[in-house]
């Protein structure tokens, strides 16, 4: 008989056992609750939402009876303004981390100082965005289109979306050119390419499917955002989709979140199928962004 | 690379696919609805139904009035399938913020749940933006309490002002009146932003800003109704056309006129101004440059004259025929300034809106 097969070892380990297996089913259960949250969620919202999941629902625009009611105006708010931040983001977002990765190589205070700020930035409230866009991109696209009935427009929502998004944006961006082996911007260097040349040609395509990654995870956040296109005047009653850049507009998550207040049960079943699309719409992006990942994975 | 931006390109197209089905401008959903508007116009002997207007109309304010005008300006009802050119903004910032928009330009019509302050005329003026006041709909502002509460049957004002006053302390339905139950007291009612708070303060406790704080305050209406009809010691105020269509879940409480008879809230008993103290009109502030525009005037003639059915299916209680008309005549005749400021309830609004503004 070893000293390991003495009842008091024995016992000793039937306990390490019995917690390791405690703590098994304790984040078995953690991880399955949040599935579990997860199903009745979209169960629940599938239940309601169906009923009003109909043509009319893409065809026509908000109005009091919510059989006739539809999100056609926010389907296109939604798109309209996700390609204005995007076209307004990924530039300045790329640029800056080139900057910061590519130029700027050597830390020094500047550097760390412009990291240290992107981090904290990331993290801000998104409602804090809407109040700067208000204080500023609403009275500037207002002097701009040169009427003051023209501020709360597609331009200022989709100017603070794309603050609200540009520090991810950056912050992506720097991962996937970090990613970049340096020996294949040694070799390029070596052959004789400019910086600019190098990057141009060499670091950009081969840190592009991780910058894509971050720009459509970043679009699917903007998507979701509600709280900074109230204050910078995204209506729930328009009757129009979007023909210019000072036009008003509306947008999903806004309709539901005006919907799901109503005193009538048929605006909040309408709700549920509002969150039907968005969630399909995200799902959607969010697929993107994972094959896009997936396929980067198996290249490098 | 090209792989990868194929894949771009199709994910962010999936989301247009979605929508691709149904035709992507307003002009080519021209109105099947010509049979309908010829048929209506017949039958409302006041006007015809605009069609085919163009512009832009943008409307903010108090969020008790946009239920109306969301129901007026349906762009799947007749006047909005008559016009699908014409763009529509309806917003919901509260009587205040809209009053603050309308004074910076930013809107043509501001919508409120109480006349217009003076601070409000003081800001309008150094912004030299001339108005044009009328009223749109009437609101009866109704006191509600839990479905099982047996006991009260009527209230009066001073129970209303004892209970509800900044310096209140009543806790319990048994200290309003010693007849009512030993129940504790849950108290309801919608925040400052909404018009309805001050237009209660005001006629109950004399003034908009005087009520008890330490009751339930609810940004918007849909989470007060759940809290009383969860409990049963519930009091709380809000706005007619919410009672009505929350009708199975609480209960009205009848309030007594000054004459003494107590009266419940309804769609009658406002419009025949027998409902008292508690109801209001709720009004339009249409900016005086904005009439200009062809289609705002067009609107405002829709609004008035063929609006009635509209405000009524929200719960609200539609202008008499004889004020709609003295409305319109002020729209006509541009008339500026505020003749409601001093309204009192119970007064004649036909009368008020024949006045000359001050």
């Amino acid at each position: 008989m070893s000293q390991f097969s003495t009842p008091q070892a024995l016992a000793h380990i039937r306990r390490r056992k019995r917690k390791d297996s405690f703590f098994m089913v304790l984040m078995g259960g953690a991880s399955l609750l949040a599935i579990l949250i997860l199903c009745t969620l979209l169960f629940k919202i599938g239940a309601e939402g169906m009923e009003f999941l109909k043509p009319n629902l893409f065809q026509n625009f908000p109005g009091s009876r919510p059989s006739t009611s539809g999100i056609k105006h926010a389907i296109f708010g939604t798109i309209y303004l996700m390609i204005l931040t995007l076209l307004l983001t990924v530039p300045l977002g790329v640029f800056a981390a080139l900057y910061l990765e590519e130029f700027q190589t050597r830390k020094n205070w500047f550097t760390n100082l412009i990291n240290l700020n992107l981090a904290n930035l990331s993290g801000v409230p998104s409602i804090v965005y809407g109040m700067l866009g208000l204080a500023i991109f609403v009275p500037f696209v207002a002097q701009l289109a040169g009427d003051p009935m023209k501020g709360k427009t597609l331009l200022a929502g989709s100017m603070t979306m794309a603050i609200l998004v540009l520090p991810v944006v950056i912050l992506v961006s720097q991962e996937a050119l970090k990613a970049v082996p340096k020996a294949y911007r040694d070799g390029s260097l070596a052959m004789g390419a400019t910086r600019w040349q190098t990057i141009r040609r060499v670091v950009l395509p081969s840190a592009m499917p991780g910058i894509l990654t971050g720009v459509i995870l970043s679009a699917s956040r903007a998507i979701g955002e509600t709280a900074p296109l109230i204050v910078v005047g995204a209506a729930t009653l328009v009757n129009f989709v979007p023909q210019g850049v000072f036009d008003s507009y509306g947008v999903i998550p806004l309709q539901i979140f005006d919907w799901s207040q109503r005193p009538q049960e048929d605006f909040k079943s309408l709700a549920a199928s509002t969150i039907i699309v968005l969630m399909t719409l995200l799902i959607l992006l969010n697929s993107a962004a994972l094959i896009l990942r997936a396929r980067n994975a198996k290249r490098v | 690379m090209r792989t990868i931006w194929i894949t771009l390109a199709m994910s962010l197209t999936t989301g247009l696919v979605l929508t691709s089905c149904t035709p992507s401008t307003d002009g080519d959903t021209t109105p099947t609805t010509t049979s309908d508007s010829t048929e209506s116009g017949a039958n409302a002997s006041a006007g015809t139904m605009p069609s085919g207007l163009t512009g832009e109309i943008k409307i903010d304010g108090s969020s008790t009035v946009y239920p109306v005008m969301e129901a007026l300006v349906d762009p799947n009802g007749e006047f909005g399938k008559a016009n699908t050119g014409l763009q529509i903004v309806v917003g919901s910032s509260g009587t205040g913020a809209g009053m603050e928009k309308f004074a910076r330009g930013e809107s043509d019509i501001a919508t409120a749940s109480r006349p217009i302050k003076d601070s409000e005329i003081e800001a309008l003026k150094a912004a030299n933006i001339e108005f044009v006041e009328i009223p749109v709909a009437f609101d009866g502002l109704t006191v509600v309490v839990n479905k099982e509460n047996t006991w009260v049957k009527q209230m009066t004002v001073d129970q209303l002002k004892a209970v509800w006053n900044k310096d209140s302390k009543i806790a319990n339905w048994k200290e309003i009146d010693p007849s009512f139950p030993d129940m504790k007291l849950g108290l309801y009612g919608p925040t400052d932003a909404h018009g309805t708070y001050e237009f209660f303060n005001e006629t109950i406790n004399g003034d908009a800003d005087n009520t008890r704080p330490d009751y339930q305050a609810t940004a918007d209406y849909s989470t007060m109704v759940p809290g009383i009809e969860g409990d049963k010691g519930a009091m709380g105020y809000l706005g007619l056309a919410y009672f009505e269509q929350n009708k199975d879940k609480m209960m009205a409480v009848p309030i007594v006129a000054p004459d003494g008879t107590p009266v419940t809230p309804s769609l009658d008993t406002v419009r025949n101004g027998t409902y008292l103290p508690l109801s209001r009109p709720l009004i339009l502030y249409v900016n005086k440059k904005s009439l200009d525009k062809p289609e705002v005037k067009a609107f405002l003639m829709y609004v008035l004259k063929m609006g009635g059915p509209m405000v009524q299916e929200t719960g609200y209680v539609p202008l008499p025929d004889a004020v709609a008309a003295t409305a319109w005549d002020r729209v006509e005749k541009g008339l500026i300034g505020s003749v409601l400021k001093n309204f009192k309830p119970g007064d004649s609004m036909e009368d008020a809106m024949a006045m000359e503004s001050n």
